[in-house]
């Protein structure tokens, strides 16, 4: 199959996905369990994003501290005031200071395997 | 979800996405190295410019366009390619099913229109906009300034990545851009002891069952955690 009726299928895929529950909703009823159940698909799709790919190792899963893989050595790099303010702050996660002084302690300490 | 009648909490159309637009804008530092690499692996992949470009477009979901470049470069059938792509994106009919009750009474263009703007990242702000206080009436606007705000920077991010080619740095490491993006996003989403549990569940359950294929193990840990969090919910 061509490249890009390939893409336009999975295009089209996704779309149809995202349309699902917007369009369906005014046709089906959800039931009230199902309604409250929503509220919690933020915290738990996010974290079940975000917590593996922190111990990762070309794709092979690594829990031990003090490895390349482990992420949880990345938060030594931050001073104590930059971390209680990366738990509480939405944007200062994403701030030029913050991502960059990961980038850099993540290309430079951790090159050597 | 409730919605506060007075008139004082309704913000107008314009003020609403502009308020999307800023509380998009703090994911970009994220979200534009990670459009890069998608954009330099489409292209490592044998892609032509256009067509790596056009995966940003039509497809529009970073974890898929990752995942199907390189299927690409591994000659992967098709249909493989395709219902792969399908299978990562599915989280996205839980963010449908989530907004779509705060989307119920906009007429079907917006409906049609706010689904291709649905992504990981346009979701979040998004939600917990609408879980906030104030009158829901002009959100889709908050929603729609958020969307095109991440469609804008994920078009150009991607073209950047395209055309610096193979001269970014390849030791930008992609696990770290995507878990930096999604720890931000789960923060403001960990409200009560409920929706603690719910992450912390789901956390457990995605690291424990990450070898399924197709990233099953994602869509088990999300229902797990639901079930979790209505569980500690139902006992409080």
């Amino acid at each position: 199959m061509n490249i890009w009726l390939t893409i336009i299928l999975a295009g089209i895929l996704t779309y149809a996905i995202r349309l699902s529950l917007l369009v369906l909703q005014d046709r089906i009823r959800m039931p009230d369990l199902i309604q409250r159940g929503l509220r919690f698909v933020p915290p738990a799709v996010f974290t079940a994003v975000f917590l593996p790919e922190m111990f990762l190792n070309d794709g092979v899963l690594n829990l031990s501290p003090g490895t390349r893989a482990s992420y949880l050595d990345y938060w030594r790099y931050w001073s104590p005031g930059e971390q209680r303010m990366l738990c509480s702050q939405l944007w200062l996660a994403c701030s030029p200071c913050g991502f960059s002084k990961l980038w850099l302690v993540s290309h430079f300490q951790f090159e050597n395997k | 979800m409730q919605s506060n009648n007075s008139y004082e909490s309704l913000n107008q159309p314009r003020d609403e996405f502009f308020a999307g637009v800023k509380a998009e804008l703090a994911m970009m530092i994220g979200v534009i190295p990670f459009g890069m690499i998608c954009g330099i692996l489409a292209l490592n992949a044998g892609l032509p410019a256009s067509a790596a470009q056009a995966m940003s477009v039509i497809i529009f979901a970073g974890s898929s366009q990752f995942i199907s470049a390189q299927l690409f470069s591994l000659s992967v059938p098709s249909v493989i390619n395709v219902f792969t792509v399908g299978v990562i994106n599915l989280r996205h009919a839980l963010y449908s099913a989530s907004i779509s009750p705060y989307l119920k009474k906009l007429p079907n263009r917006w409906k049609w229109s706010m689904a291709y703007l649905l992504t990981d990242e346009a979701y979040a702000v998004t939600i917990l906009h609408y879980q906030e206080e104030g009158d829901d009436r002009n959100k889709h606007w908050f929603f729609l300034g958020a969307g095109l705000m991440l469609w804008t920077s994920w078009q150009l991010s991607t073209a950047t990545g395209v055309f610096l080619g193979a001269s970014v740095p390849e030791s930008w490491s992609l696990d770290f851009t995507l878990a930096l993006i999604f720890i931000a996003l789960t923060v403001p989403t960990v409200k009560d002891r409920a929706s603690l549990g719910a992450a912390l569940s789901a956390g457990a359950i995605a690291v424990i069952a990450f070898s399924l294929p197709f990233k099953l193990g994602l869509l088990a840990a999300a229902f797990i955690g639901i079930v979790v969090g209505l569980l500690i919910e139902r006992k409080s």
